[in-house]
């Protein structure tokens, strides 16, 4: 649909362009009538043409006359065009001029060159415009390659693994028009290089949301950024867990720069895990990093099992975040962090696809998803380690209400204040001298009370 | 790590709710910009009859159409097209001349 819409586009672009060329024909004719105008004023040009002076002489010669006329008869005035240069025929205006300027008999000659006439321009210098063109064919051209491309790697990917999905949910993919699949259910298109599956029906979770984010190769843009910058093809993997399905605790395991990041972005990690650990503290290559609020739960969680796969395929893996109070990102908006935001048990996992959409690495990857889900929902915490992590979460939801509250504060401060601001505007729009006085006097009297000490009274019982 | 018992369970099955904006991983905001970059061109070519500016504008479109999701509005995009394939057309029918590249003016 999107690449019949776009040659269709492309070919109304094409015409317009070519219809703008051939209309040149049409520009020429519309200055015609220019061409006229511009005959016109070349005429005063030629005045001084050997044909034209002639032409010009009885005129002179009649003026003469006129004006010896004119001097004759005094009291006749002769309302005529050449009148206002008159003065140049006046003797005694030029006095001494003639002589001083021997007269020639030859006009000074002017010869005027044949300029060549202006030919519409060749196709040939449009060359900055044919490499545009090809430019952009070539754009549209890496858009259909590129999303052909994107579309099989769904494709592969469903018919590599949903076998797996299948032994795993009840429910797998999406039926529709819009669905990429082999069968009958599949990926959901959100992009060109964006596919998402929703996964449901299995024990320890209520559903798994699969995001296939490839590299956007149908922007040849990217493509050419891809070569500078290499991106991985990843996906994004997110469980969300039931109430009963996990015990209270944060861990992430991600690669140490990604690591950084999350430290500093998610709220939930920033909150509850300040400390940041290498990961061959904790049996794991050295390349990852451990974020944790509880050092059972960490140890509960990187079995033998998990750190063997995660130290074959730690390449692979860029974080598996889980969290009983996920909220994403840190709100930057103040209105936003005087209210505590909507929480909810995850697990997020994004792993780096090997070059071409992925290939054996996938499988034993999504395994350790689905022994992460069995481990979590078994993981029980000690009481110690629980009551910890209650205290910390009551304490992070304290925070919250005296973040609130101190918000709340401040907007009624601020509200009161544009009242103040807006009486004391209306009181000295008034006429009336003895209000203003008045007001002046009780805003004085209220300035004092708020400058002077609290004082607590005391009842004194006398003896 | 194979699965010894099944572990389906059709109770548990749930519809599929997308996730909160505010959990949501960070948005791709290029459609957004390069729509406003097409639009902006467009007008600058329109208004002051630059080429480079319409042509420019023409593969702003171009990028925020390929980078566009399923869910965008189709309207904007087809009225980026549009606005910059008339930016294009417009600033030949004033100025049929070719246009002339930008070291053209340093080496004369």
């Amino acid at each position: 649909m999107r690449i019949i819409l776009f040659s269709i586009i492309l070919l109304l672009c094409s015409f317009y362009v070519s219809q703008a060329f051939e209309d040149t024909t049409l520009e020429d004719d519309d200055f015609a009538e220019f061409e006229q105008f511009e005959a016109d004023d070349d005429a005063p040009g030629n005045d001084f043409s050997e044909e034209d002076v002639p032409v010009l002489k009885p005129k002179l010669t009649v003026n003469k006359e006129q004006f010896e006329a004119n001097n004759d008869v005094d009291d006749i005035i002769v309302e005529d065009e050449d009148n206002e240069f008159e003065h140049f025929q006046d003797p005694e205006e030029f006095e001494g001029y003639q002589d001083s300027t021997p007269r020639t008999a030859e006009q000074p000659k002017i010869t005027i060159t044949q300029v060549p006439i202006m030919v519409r321009p060749r196709w040939d210098a449009y060359w900055l415009e044919g490499i545009l063109c090809c430019l952009l064919a070539a754009y549209a051209l890496a858009y259909a390659v590129g999303r052909a491309k994107n579309t099989a790697i769904a494709i592969n990917f469903l018919k590599l693994h949903k076998p797996l999905l299948d032994a795993n949910f009840t429910l797998v993919g999406e039926k529709g028009l819009d669905v990429v699949a082999a069968d009958e259910r599949g990926w959901r298109r959100e992009a060109e290089h964006c596919f998402t599956m929703w996964c449901s029906g299995r024990q320890c979770c209520e559903g798994m949301l699969l995001t296939l984010k490839l590299i956007k190769r149908q922007d040849l843009v990217h493509v050419l950024l891809g070569v500078v910058r290499p991106t991985p093809d990843t996906l994004l993997i997110r469980v969300e867990l039931g109430k009963d399905d996990s015990d209270p605790f944060v861990l992430c395991i991600a690669q140490k720069k990604i690591a950084t990041r999350l430290a500093k972005e998610m709220q939930d990690l920033s909150m509850f895990c300040p400390e940041r650990r290498a990961g061959d503290k904790h049996g794991l290559p050295a390349a990852l990093g451990v974020l944790s609020e509880c050092a059972e739960a960490t140890a509960g969680v990187l079995d033998a099992r998990v750190t063997a796969a995660l130290d074959q395929y730690h390449r692979h893996v860029q974080y598996i975040h889980i969290s009983d109070r996920y909220c994403g990102p840190k709100q930057m908006d103040e209105a936003a962090a005087s209210t505590a935001p909507a929480t909810e048990r995850v697990l997020l996992a994004s792993l780096a696809l090997a070059p071409g959409g992925g290939g054996d690495e996938v499988r034993p990857l999504l395994l350790l998803v689905f022994y992460l889900l069995d481990k979590i929902k078994r993981l029980r915490l000690s009481k110690e380690a629980l009551s910890k992590c209650e205290k910390r979460r009551v304490k992070a939801a304290e925070a919250w209400v005296r973040g609130a509250h101190a918000a709340r504060q401040e907007q009624a401060a601020q509200r009161r204040e544009e009242k103040r601001k807006q009486e004391k505007e209306r009181i000295l729009a008034e006429d009336d001298p003895e209000k203003q006085r008045r007001w002046e006097l009780k805003e004085q009297k209220r300035q004092q009370k708020r400058k002077a000490p609290k004082m607590k009274q005391l009842k004194v019982k006398a003896l | 790590m194979q699965l010894a018992v099944d572990p389906r369970r059709a109770d548990r099955e749930r519809r599929y709710k997308p996730p909160p904006a505010s959990s949501a991983p960070a948005e791709d905001l290029t459609t957004d910009y390069m729509n406003i970059l097409g639009m902006v061109f467009s007008m600058c070519g329109l208004m002051m009859r630059l080429k480079w500016c319409a042509w420019t504008a023409v593969f702003c479109s171009s990028i925020s159409f390929a980078n566009s999701r399923v869910s965008d509005d189709t309207k904007q995009i087809v009225s980026s097209f549009m606005l910059s394939i008339s930016a294009v057309v417009m600033s030949y029918l004033q100025n049929p001349a070719p246009m002339s590249p930008p070291w053209a003016s340093l080496t004369s």
